[in-house]
């Protein structure tokens, strides 16, 4: 060993105790020394090299900034990468989770996955509730059909579109009170039912049917007008028709009109013009005598 | 990528046989190690014959097929990203193909940085110091083509036989396709 090598030896030994005392230290890049020290003096600069990178990566990591590039093929780094691949990861699913998105789910590390993933089952079951509570704020529990707060909604959202012609129609049960008084509220109810399914069974589905009060429904007709309206209540009169030849136990009679509104200003006009045109209806057909199911047989 | 055929190929899902009725007592599933023996023998006989770069382009374009089929027959198409990758993640960690991890995601420009790790086709591969994941980068490519319309590249940047622990692959539009 010449002096140079115990040179070499000496810095070395000192850029060890630096490595060790989390300093950097730089690499040595010696010159002339024996043939084997050489040759582990080059692998030993390769080292602090690759040990800089890792103590660059590993403080940023642990600054909690993930956009570090680490080179390739420095495999000191293999698990830092693995654990940043897995952080950025995890932030791309927090940004999914944060627009709405709640199918991620997280595998592989450990209690935190456990803990994650009944997090989102967590997120998972409160917006079920939450989707429960508004179905059950927007629609009637008897029927099914919307209410009159979402047809309220909807009228107030009708108010800023420029989509028109929309009609209405205002349907009304003829003869619950009797049914109700005759055979009771269960019966009454089925019948308030049974007219819900038929109304939705003459209008399309995109159509709006509400139940806005006890025997009183409304359906908001888009992109219709007056020849189109009466063409829909001429299709509830068959659905009508047609439950009643099939339903001779417990018939149902609807008295329907029609309003609509060809802008914004005449929304409300519009529903109320459907709702004199029901009342027509009903004292026409009250004069005809077809206002009330009488024949309901009723149930034994 | 899309490869010279497009979506010109007479495979179909159906080709794959009926698993259930035909291995009654084996089931589904072999082990790596049987799949990997045919993947690298057939690698092998093909750079034999035409040189490692077709070989490797042949590859790519099989498991661009692959990442097509396997979307149409296996994956929902009618729903966001967001839950598509995760019912991909689902899916491939289900069927023991990886774990994948969406490290970047960049919507408006679709640019992607998709890591797989435990891979079937090269984790636990000897150091070869060259990607490997050729197959693997036309599945990305075809799953991705067929969800968004797009074609695209993936480039694999790290891989097991290059001394990583976790595949990593960026993915762009194929502007010369597109």
């Amino acid at each position: 060993m010449n002096e140079q090598d115990r040179r070499y030896l000496a810095a070395a030994a000192s850029s060890i105790k630096k490595l060790l005392s989390a300093r950097s230290a730089a690499p040595l890049r010696p010159d002339g020394l024996s043939p084997d020290l050489q040759a582990f003096a080059e692998a030993f600069d390769s080292l602090i090299e690759e040990l800089a990178v890792l103590r660059r990566f590993t403080v940023t990591l642990a600054n909690g900034d993930l956009s570090y590039e680490a080179p390739a093929r420095q495999h000191l780094l293999d698990p830092l990468k693995q654990l940043q691949a897995n952080l950025r990861h995890l932030t791309w699913q927090t940004q999914q989770i944060a627009a709405g998105s709640l199918d991620q789910r997280v595998d592989y590390l450990g209690e935190f996955s456990v803990a994650f993933n009944q997090m989102i089952q967590g997120l998972r079951e409160k917006r079920i509730a939450e989707e429960r509570v508004r179905h059950l704020s927007l629609h009637d529990a008897l029927t099914g059909l919307f209410n009159r707060t979402y047809f309220n909604e909807e009228m107030e959202r009708l108010r800023s579109i420029q989509d028109y012609p929309i009609g209405f129609l205002i349907a009304d049960l003829d003869g619950l009170k009797p049914i109700n008084d005759t055979y009771g509220h269960q019966v009454g109810d089925l019948m308030i039912q049974r007219a819900a399914r038929v109304l939705e069974h003459g209008v399309r589905t995109e159509d709006v049917v509400a139940r806005i009060g006890g025997d009183e429904f409304a359906v908001i007709l888009y992109g219709t007008d007056s020849a189109e309206a009466e063409v829909v209540i001429g299709r509830i009169r068959d659905a009508v028709e047609s439950y009643n030849r099939r339903n001779q136990n417990l018939l149902i009679s609807l008295s329907l009109g029609a309003g609509v509104a060809t802008e914004a200003t005449v929304l409300d006009e519009a529903l109320r013009r459907a709702d004199e045109a029901m009342y027509r209806d009903k004292i026409q057909r009250r004069g005809r005598g077809r206002d009330q199911p009488r024949n309901n047989k009723g149930f034994g | 990528m899309i490869p010279n055929f497009g979506e010109n190929y007479s495979f179909q899902w159906d080709d794959l046989g009926d698993i259930e009725f035909g291995r009654p007592n084996l089931g589904h599933n072999v082990p790596v190690v049987v799949y990997r023996l045919s993947q690298y023998t057939m690698r092998e006989v093909l750079a034999q014959r035409y040189g490692d770069e077709t070989a490797a382009t042949i590859l790519r374009d099989a498991g661009w097929i692959s990442g097509r089929e396997f979307c149409l027959n296996l994956l929902n198409r009618e729903q966001s990203f967001s839950a598509f990758m995760s019912e991909v993640q689902t899916k491939l960690k289900e069927l023991g193909i990886g774990v994948l991890r969406v490290e970047k995601a960049n919507l408006d420009q679709l640019l992607f940085t998709l890591t797989v790790s435990e891979d079937l086709d090269c984790s636990g591969l000897p150091l070869s110091g060259a990607t490997v994941c050729d197959y693997d980068e036309g599945f990305i490519a075809g799953l991705l083509y067929t969800y968004t319309g797009q074609a695209f590249s993936a480039k694999e940047v790290d891989c097991w036989a290059t001394g990583d622990r976790t595949c990593r692959f960026e993915v762009k539009p194929d502007i010369r396709v597109a």
